[in-house]
C-alpha cells in the first residue's frame, strides 16, 4: 500500500481558466470490505480535459463514476467524503442524484445507443424525459448536438432509422450527442475509444479537442498516448490511490514519483 | 478405477480397433435412435390425432366441423367445434388479458425495485406457484373460490339485474359459480408466474450498460425502465406472453373442474361454457360412438394445431425482436 | 449557451416514480396474497382430512365412505408410484440420448429439426399427450393400463429431460473433452465418464423438473391409467391393468357428489402437492448448490 506521504500533487492547470468546476476532497468508494478508492482529492478546471490514467483495476473507472453518483445504483457501495461541483457537495443529504447527472454527463466504455429508438429519440431521449415535446425546439437541439459531436452530416438524412445501425463508431458519437443534449456541465468519459477502431478514435478525440471549449471533460483513458495528446492535466491512479496529479506535460516528461514513471515507461501496467 | 486403466493409451491399445470404433459408431447409433425418436413421437402425435379423427373430417368437413354449432352425442350424433373453439379463445385471451400487467408489474419490481432479498424470496415463491399441479387449484375453485364468488359477486349481480334490467338475464348468465368468468380468472391466476418468470428472464438480458446510459441522462428509477429496460426486453416479455397464451390454452384439469362444461352457444357472462380440453376431459373416458370418439379426436387435433400456431409465434417474436449487441436483428 | 428549461419539474417525476412503485407494490400483493391463499387453504384443509386410513385403506366404493367404513388412497399412492417410476424409466433413456445428440454432436443434421420437435412437443397440452399414449398403448392392449399411464407422462417429461440435458451438457467446458481426447479416450467413453459425470448435478436437477411436472398432471392420466377403486389383486395388474393416480383420483373426488370423498379430495391434494413440493424444493437445492460451486 501507499502511504500518503507518497502522494505528490504540483500545482494548476497549465492553460485555459483556471476556474475549478468539480473538485473531489477526501473521496472513498468502499465495495462492503473492499476499498475501490482510497482518499482522493482532485481537482477538475473548466474548459480543460482531465485525464485519469493508471493500470487497470487501479480504482480510476470506480473514481469516475463517484463523480456523477453512478455508485447510487450499486446497493454495496460506500463513499465517504465529499464532490464539489460549483462548491456545492454532490453527495450532500438533500441533493437529488438525478439532478446531479443531468449536470455531469456520462460517456461509457461501450457504444450504448438505445437500441429501438430512432437515432431522433436517442439524442432528445433525455429532453423528452423532463417533458419538452416541442418538435421545433427538440429538432434545433438534436441538430445542434449531431453537429457538436461530427455525426450530424453522416445521419441528417436518416434521423429516423433505429440507433442500433450505426456503426460502432457513430454509435459513440451518438452517445456522445445525447449527453450533450441536455447541456451538461460536465462530461465524464469511461474510456470512449476502447471498442473502435483507431479511424474512429481518432475521430472522438478531435471532438474531445472541440468540446473542451464549453466543458470541463474528465476522461478515463488506458491508453497513455490518447491522455497525452488530449488532456490538460493528468491523474496516475495506483491501487486504489491518486499517486500524482498535474499538467499533463510535465507528467509525461517529468514525473515526480518513481511509479508514475515505471508505469508511463511501461515497466508495469 | 476403470478411467484410470483406459487413459493409458499403451494398455489398451490391443482392444483399440473394437474399443474405439465400435464403441464410438455403437454410442453414436444409439443415441441417433435415442433422439429420433422424439422426432417420430412428434410426428407421430400430428399423424395419430389426425388418423383418429379421419372419420369426423369425413362427415361434416373441416369446416363443417369447425362452424358447427350443435354437440349432440345422445340422439342425433352431430357434432361441431365452435362452442368449444369459442370457449378456448375467450377464457385464454381474457385471461392473458388480465394477467398480463399485474405479471409484469411483479416482474418489474422484482427485477428492479425490491431489495435482494425480497427479490429472492418473490422468485422462489413464483416458481413454487408455477410448480402447484393443476387439479390442486382446481380443488380449491371448485370448494371455495367458486361458492365464494357466487356468494359475493354473482347473487348480488344476479338480483340486481333481475331487479333493473330482467332483459339482460340470458346475458348474464346463471349465477351457479362455475362458469366462464370463474374459469377465466383461476386460469389468470395460473398463467402469472408463467409470464413472471419469463418477463423475470427478459429483464436480466438487458445489460448493466443500458440502464446506465439512461441513468446517467438523469432520468428516475421509473424513466430507466421505460426507456432503456423495457424497449430492451420487448421480445422477451411478448414471447413469455405467448408462450403462457399457449399455457393458457392447453390448460386442462382446472378449467374443466370450473367451467360447468355446458356444450352448447350461446354461452352467458357468469354462465357455464366448455373448452377444447375441458370437454376432452369430459367426453372421452365415457364416449362410445365411434364418430363421438372421432370427434373429440378433431377437437383435439384442432387444438394441436392452435397450440402449434401459438409456439410458433413465440418462437418468431424471439428471433424477431431479440437484441443483441445494441443492434436490432 | 441556452439552457433548456424543464417543462415537468423534478418533484413531478418524482411524485410519479413513488406512484409507480406503490402500483408494481399493489400489484405484487394483489397476485401473491390470492396465490399463498390457495397454498394455505389446501394445507389446512388437507391436514385437516389427513388420517392413518389414508395410507392402510383402499377406497372401495361410494358406500364405505358414507357408512363410516375404514377407506383410504393406498392403492392410489402405490398406483402413482409405479406409473411415475414407469414414465421415467421410459422418458430417461430417451431424453438422455436426445440431449447428447444435441450437445455432444452438434454437427449431426438431425438436430435443428430435432431441436424444434422437441420445443413442439414440450408446447403441447398434456391432455394431447394422454390422447396419443391411449392410441399408442390402451387402444392396441385393449385395456387401460398402468403402462399406457406411464408411456403417457414419460411423453411429459422427454422433451423437459431432453433440453435440461442439453443445457447441462452444454455448461462443460469443451476443454475438458478435448483434454480427456487428447490422452486417447474414445468418443463415448469421454462423454459417460467425464462429461456425464461432471454434469450430473444438472442431469438430475432437469429429471426432477420433468418429474416434478409430469407427476402433478392428471389430464395424460384420466384416458391412459384410467383409475380404479380397488387394490388389483396381482401387483403386475398395476402396470398390465387400470390403476388409480393421485392426480386423477383428486379430480374424481372432487367432481364426486359425496361430501366424504371432498374431504379424501383435500387429503388427496396435500399428498400430491408435497409430493410435487419435495421435487421441486430439491430441483431447486440442486441448482443453488451448482451455483455456488
Amino acid at each position: 500500500m501507499l502511504s500518503q506521504e507518497e502522494i505528490v500533487k504540483t500545482d494548476g492547470p497549465s492553460n485555459g481558466s483556471p476556474l475549478v468546476r468539480m473538485e473531489s476532497k477526501d473521496l472513498t468508494v468502499k465495495y462492503g470490505q473492499v476499498t475501490g478508492v482510497k482518499n482522493i482529492s482532485l481537482p477538475i478546471y473548466n474548459e480543460s480535459v482531465t485525464a485519469l490514467i493508471g493500470p487497470s483495476g487501479c480504482g480510476k473507472t470506480t473514481f469516475l463514476r463517484a463523480l456523477n453518483r453512478m455508485h447510487d445504483l450499486t446497493r454495496s457501495a460506500v463513499i465517504t467524503g465529499e464532490v464539489l461541483l460549483d462548491g456545492y457537495n454532490i453527495y450532500g443529504p438533500k441533493v437529488n442524484p438525478v439532478t446531479i447527472r443531468r449536470k455531469i454527463g456520462m460517456v461509457f466504455q461501450k457504444p450504448t445507443p438505445f437500441p429501438t429508438m430512432s437515432i431522433f429519440n436517442n439524442v432528445v431521449a433525455g429532453l423528452k424525459l423532463v417533458g419538452i415535446n416541442n418538435r421545433k425546439l427538440l429538432n434545433e437541439v438534436c441538430e445542434k448536438a449531431l453537429r457538436q459531436a461530427a455525426l450530424f452530416e453522416e445521419v441528417k438524412d436518416r434521423l429516423t432509422d433505429p440507433g442500433g445501425s450505426l456503426s460502432g463508431g457513430q454509435q459513440q458519437r451518438l452517445s456522445i450527442a445525447r449527453a450533450l443534449a441536455i447541456e451538461p456541465e460536465v462530461i465524464l468519459m469511461d474510456e470512449p475509444t476502447s471498442s473502435l477502431d483507431p479511424q474512429s478514435s481518432s475521430k472522438i478525440e478531435d471532438l474531445i479537442h472541440e468540446l473542451k471549449k464549453n466543458y470541463a471533460i474528465v476522461i478515463v483513458t488506458h491508453n497513455m498516448q490518447q491522455a497525452g495528446r488530449v488532456s490538460d492535466n493528468t491523474g496516475f491512479f495506483y491501487l486504489g490511490e491518486l499517486v500524482e496529479f498535474g499538467e499533463t506535460g510535465k507528467i509525461f516528461t517529468n514525473p515526480v514519483n518513481k511509479r508514475t514513471e515505471e508505469y508511463l515507461t511501461g515497466k508495469f501496467g | 478405477m476403470q478411467e484410470n486403466q483406459t487413459a493409458n493409451p499403451e494398455l489398451k491399445r490391443p482392444l483399440s480397433i473394437i474399443y474405439r470404433w465400435l464403441g464410438d459408431r455403437i454410442f453414436l447409433t444409439v443415441t441417433v435412435a435415442l433422439g429420433s425418436s422424439i422426432i417420430l413421437l412428434a410426428l407421430s402425435m400430428a399423424f395419430v390425432l389426425y388418423s383418429e379423427s379421419s372419420t369426423t373430417w369425413q362427415e361434416f368437413g373441416i369446416i363443417g366441423f369447425l362452424r358447427g354449432t350443435t354437440w349432440d352425442a345422445g340422439l342425433h350424433l352431430k357434432f361441431g367445434a365452435l362452442p368449444f373453439l369459442f370457449g378456448t379463445l375467450i377464457t385464454s385471451l381474457v385471461s392473458l388479458a388480465i394477467a398480463f400487467f399485474p405479471a409484469v408489474a411483479i416482474a418489474i419490481f422484482m427485477a428492479e425495485y425490491s431489495p435482494r432479498w425480497l427479490s429472492g424470496i418473490i422468485e422462489n415463491l413464483v416458481q413454487m406457484i408455477a410448480a402447484i399441479p393443476s387439479v390442486v387449484i382446481g380443488i380449491w375453485g371448485i370448494f371455495v373460490f367458486a361458492p365464494w364468488m357466487r356468494e359475493t359477486f354473482y347473487l348480488p349481480v344476479f338480483t340486481w339485474t333481475a331487479d333493473h334490467y330482467p332483459s339482460l338475464l340470458p346475458v348474464l348468465g346463471n349465477p351457479i359459480g362455475y362458469g366462464i368468468t370463474t374459469a377465466t380468472i383461476i386460469l389468470a391466476l395460473m398463467i402469472i408466474p408463467y409470464i413472471t418468470a419469463l418477463t423475470n428472464d427478459a429483464i436480466r438480458q438487458v445489460p448493466k450498460e443500458q440502464r446506465e446510459a439512461a441513468w446517467a441522462l438523469g432520468a428516475t428509477r421509473w424513466e430507466v425502465i421505460r426507456m432503456a429496460v423495457l424497449p430492451y426486453a420487448r421480445g422477451g416479455i411478448m414471447a413469455g406472453a405467448m408462450l403462457s397464451l399457449g399455457r393458457a390454452v392447453g390448460e386442462t384439469m382446472a378449467v374443466a373442474m370450473l367451467i360447468g362444461n355446458k356444450n352448447t352457444l350461446p354461452f352467458s357472462i357468469i354462465g357455464p361454457a366448455s373448452t377444447m380440453p375441458s370437454v376432452i376431459i369430459n367426453e372421452f373416458r365415457e364416449a362410445v360412438e365411434n364418430l363421438h370418439l372421432s370427434s373429440l379426436m378433431a377437437i383435439a387435433l384442432s387444438l394441436f394445431v392452435i397450440s402449434l400456431i401459438v409456439n410458433l409465434i413465440a418462437a418468431y417474436i424471439t428471433r424477431k425482436l431479440s437484441i443483441t449487441g445494441g443492434q436490432l436483428v | 449557451m441556452r439552457r433548456v428549461y424543464d417543462q415537468k419539474s423534478l418533484r413531478q417525476r418524482t411524485i410519479w416514480d413513488h406512484f409507480i412503485l406503490g402500483l408494481l407494490m399493489i400489484s405484487t400483493l394483489v397476485v401473491m396474497v390470492p396465490l399463498l391463499i390457495i397454498v394455505g387453504y389446501v394445507i389446512i384443509n388437507g391436514a385437516g382430512a389427513l388420517n392413518w386410513d389414508l395410507f392402510t385403506q383402499e377406497l372401495g366404493s361410494p358406500a364405505r365412505a358414507m357408512q363410516g367404513r375404514p377407506t383410504g388412497l393406498v392403492h392410489t399412492i402405490l398406483g402413482t408410484a409405479v406409473v411415475d417410476l414407469l414414465a421415467i424409466l421410459i422418458a430417461a433413456p430417451l431424453g438422455l440420448g436426445a440431449g447428447i445428440m444435441l450437445s455432444e454432436y452438434p454437427d449431426h443434421k438431425l438436430n435443428p429439426v430435432l431441436r424444434i420437435l422437441n420445443d413442439t412437443l414440450n408446447g403441447m397440452p398434456a391432455v394431447l399427450k394422454g390422447l396419443l399414449a391411449f392410441s399408442l398403448v390402451v387402444k392396441p392392449m385393449g385395456t387401460f393400463s398402468g403402462l399406457a399411464g406411464g408411456v403417457a407422462l414419460a411423453f411429459v417429461m422427454i422433451p423437459i429431460i431432453a433440453r435440461s440435458t442439453e443445457s447441462a451438457l452444454m455448461n462443460i467446458p469443451w476443454t475438458i473433452r478435448e483434454a480427456a481426447l487428447a490422452i486417447g479416450l474414445p468418443r463415448w467413453r469421454v462423454i459417460l465418464s467425464t462429461v456425464m459425470p461432471a454434469a450430473r448435478t444438472g442431469l438430475v436437477t432437469g429429471f426432477l423438473i420433468g418429474f416434478a411436472r409430469a407427476a402433478g398432471e392428471a389430464a395424460p392420466l384420466m384416458f391412459t391409467s384410467f383409475g380404479s377403486n380397488y387394490l388389483p389383486n396381482h401387483w403386475s395388474n398395476m402396470i398390465l391393468g387400470p390403476v388409480d393416480t393421485l392426480p386423477q383420483r383428486l379430480y374424481s373426488l372432487a367432481i364426486s357428489p359425496y361430501k366424504e370423498w371432498h374431504e379424501m379430495g383435500w387429503a388427496a391434494g396435500i399428498i400430491l402437492l408435497t409430493f410435487v413440493m419435495i421435487l421441486f424444493i430439491a430441483a431447486r437445492f440442486l441448482t443453488r448448490q451448482k451455483i455456488k460451486t
